[in-house]
């Protein structure tokens, strides 16, 4: 009786691990599978990033009511950019390291993901 | 006896295991995976992205233009509402077999560039955001595959 139930216990605990194992193995499967041939590529974004948002915050610096500090215009301007990027289903975040003015000059980092691969650049805008 | 018996249990289960095992992954790699995704419709995405990105960064050949509009055609053409010069291009551009939809949303107001109905099947939106005319410019490019009228 006792050898039966070691033998049950041993036989529950092999097809316990197996299940384990060929779930994992369904799981990976199916990951790697559903991004089988996809195509992840953030480049023709960045020319958008890299040219139009120094456009954007260049205006907006120019039409600011006075007093305005330039750290205020640059996060109105990143706002625009990163609600229109996540309305596409993309994360954009500008972080801006440093602004001066004479002449107005804004050092800043972005990154752009779209899920599965992410793109961090440093710039430096002057105007 | 009962000793050999145990065993020979033992191994039968370990034989059913590493056969249901072997049958599973045999099935994962066989059964197809196309319809996790649509190829087709992930290149015609792209295609969108990159035909507008190249109207955008394809500096216009007159210099006093080209500064004026920041050295972009679709920025140019944007903001001198030149609709039939963005179609003629779009429809040069892309492959006969695709048809598509224009929108530009700008100024809190929106405005169809070029007008093509949009059918019920699969259609893809590709986008593009441009400075323009001192405004953001939102441009909506839905692409299918189909017959492109007009």
């Amino acid at each position: 009786m006792k050898d039966k139930a070691q033998l049950l216990l041993v036989s529950g605990l092999l097809m316990t691990i197996t299940i384990i194992a060929v779930s994992s193995t369904i799981t990976h499967s199916v990951n790697i599978a559903s991004h089988q041939g996809e195509r992840h590529d953030l480049t023709p974004l960045l020319s958008t990033i890299i040219d139009d948002f120094p456009l954007a915050l260049e205006y907006e610096v120019d039409n600011a009511e006075a007093g305005t500090s330039l750290e205020t215009s640059f996060d109105t301007t990143a706002n625009t950019f990163e609600s229109l990027f996540a309305l596409k289903g993309y994360s954009l975040y500008f972080a801006l390291t440093s602004a001066s003015n004479d002449p107005n000059t804004f050092v800043y980092t972005f990154e752009i993901s779209d899920g599965i691969m992410n793109i961090r650049l440093d710039q430096t805008v002057s105007f | 006896m009962n000793d050999t018996k145990g065993q020979m249990h033992v191994l039968e289960v370990l034989l059913v295991a590493t056969l249901f095992t072997s049958a599973i992954n045999v099935a994962v790699n066989i059964l197809p995976t196309s319809d996790a995704n649509n190829l087709e419709e992930n290149d015609l995405y792209f295609s969108g992205l990159e035909i507008l990105e190249v109207l955008d960064t394809w500096q216009p050949s007159d210099s006093a233009v080209a500064a004026e509009h920041d050295d972009s055609t679709l920025a140019w053409w944007l903001s001198t509402d030149n609709d039939a010069s963005i179609k003629q291009y779009l429809d040069a551009g892309l492959p006969s077999s695709v048809s598509y939809r224009l929108e530009a949303t700008h100024g809190g107001q929106t405005e169809v560039i070029v007008d093509r109905e949009v059918p019920s099947g699969p259609v893809v939106k590709a986008f593009r955001i441009v400075w323009a005319d001192d405004e953001v410019w939102d441009l909506d490019l839905r692409l299918w595959y189909g017959y492109r009228e007009g």
